[in-house]
């Protein structure tokens, strides 16, 4: 495979400018290496939602540490509807296919906007049992379900996000692209 | 075809042709054949991308170039083309496309649908989605049952057999006869 393996996607693209920003989105997303993922930033919350989120959460430390939350949920939301074996090679689509990364930052914007309106992130982690009645609740089909908002869930799958297998044609790299 | 040679080569032979001169394994048999014209083959029109989507409009977006099922599409047209007869047909081009259509569409469907194994059997993790089960049933082929399993397959099958009826006189029906 050539130096520039991200050319066999239609839409491919390197993860880095020649700056060193997030190709494509300078100043909307950062990319995490560690985990090898993309993660909003917090001047994209403010441009697009008008929200200061360091003012919300107190820091600018818990308002990174919202978002990468954020950006996990989206993420494991994605690849829960992937055969496991095709993890990783889910994991290089979504890095390198530009296309996808417009889908994960609209997503991760709708995400905020949800949790706004209707504390939606919360539920991912809910235990299913309501204290107060001493009864369970049967949340299993929202937390599979709708752990995402309704539009996030329509913006994944009218792009491929969360089929069981790949539309498009292209091999998996050998090589440990998050260096 | 390989005959005894039965000319005389030694003394013995010699004699016993002389002593004995119309016994027929004294014959040499040379065998005729007669030499046919090969009737040309029929050879059935290309089949194209076009025509499977004049039919099959559904599958558009996942069996062109650099799509994962491009590979598919194109193995099941060449196992289509030979399944679908074009002589049984009566060369007709529309029908024999129509039903090649069929063929493959019927089989990308079933295909889509072990790509997209819902109850997740071939992988490694032990939980499994709750409710969401799908029965296969193994059995002895029938022609009827296996077509019937999607729609394409059910108008391919119910278009087809009537001609297949005919197959072993050698003539078709007319589309007009039924």
């Amino acid at each position: 495979m050539s130096e520039k393996h991200w050319e066999q996607l239609k839409n491919g693209a390197p993860i880095y400018d020649e700056e060193g920003n997030v190709y494509g989105f300078e100043n909307k997303l950062i990319y995490d290496k560690k985990s090898g993922r993309f993660i909003l930033t917090i001047d994209a919350v403010k441009n697009e939602l008008n929200v200061n989120l360091t003012e919300i959460r107190e820091s600018h430390e818990n308002a990174r540490a919202f978002l990468d939350e954020l950006s996990l949920l989206l993420y494991s939301y994605i690849y829960k509807k992937k055969n496991p074996v095709l993890r990783r090679k889910k994991e290089y689509y979504l890095t390198f296919d530009l296309r996808n990364r417009r889908i994960l930052y609209e997503c991760m914007i709708d995400m905020l906007r949800y949790s706004f309106y209707s504390g939606g992130n919360i539920m991912a982690y809910q235990p299913g049992v309501n204290l107060n009645e001493t009864g369970e609740i049967n949340i299993e089909e929202l937390r599979n379900e709708r752990i995402v908002s309704y539009v996030t869930d329509s913006l994944l799958k009218t792009n491929f996000l969360v089929d069981r297998n790949f539309v498009e044609d292209f091999q998996e790299i050998e090589e440990d692209w998050r260096e | 075809m390989a005959l005894r040679d039965t000319r005389p080569r030694s003394g013995n032979s010699f004699y016993l042709r002389l002593i004995n001169p119309y016994d027929p394994i004294m014959w040499d048999i040379d065998l005729v054949f007669p030499i046919y014209e090969e009737p040309e083959p029929i050879e059935p029109p290309e089949f194209t991308y076009e025509d499977f989507m004049t039919h099959c409009k559904e599958f558009y977006g996942f069996i062109e170039e650099h799509k994962t099922l491009y590979g598919l599409y194109n193995a099941l047209v060449h196992v289509a083309r030979g399944i679908v007869s074009y002589k049984q047909l009566g060369q007709d081009d529309y029908m024999w496309k129509y039903l090649v259509s069929m063929y493959v569409a019927h089989h990308m469907e079933m295909a889509m649908a072990r790509l997209k194994n819902q109850a997740d059997e071939i992988s490694m993790t032990p939980e499994k989605p709750k409710e969401k089960k799908i029965e296969y049933h193994f059995d002895k082929r029938k022609d009827e049952e296996y077509f019937s399993k999607t729609k394409y397959g059910f108008a391919f099958w119910s278009t087809y057999e009537p001609y297949l009826k005919w197959r072993l006189l050698g003539s078709y029906t007319s589309r007009s006869a039924h």
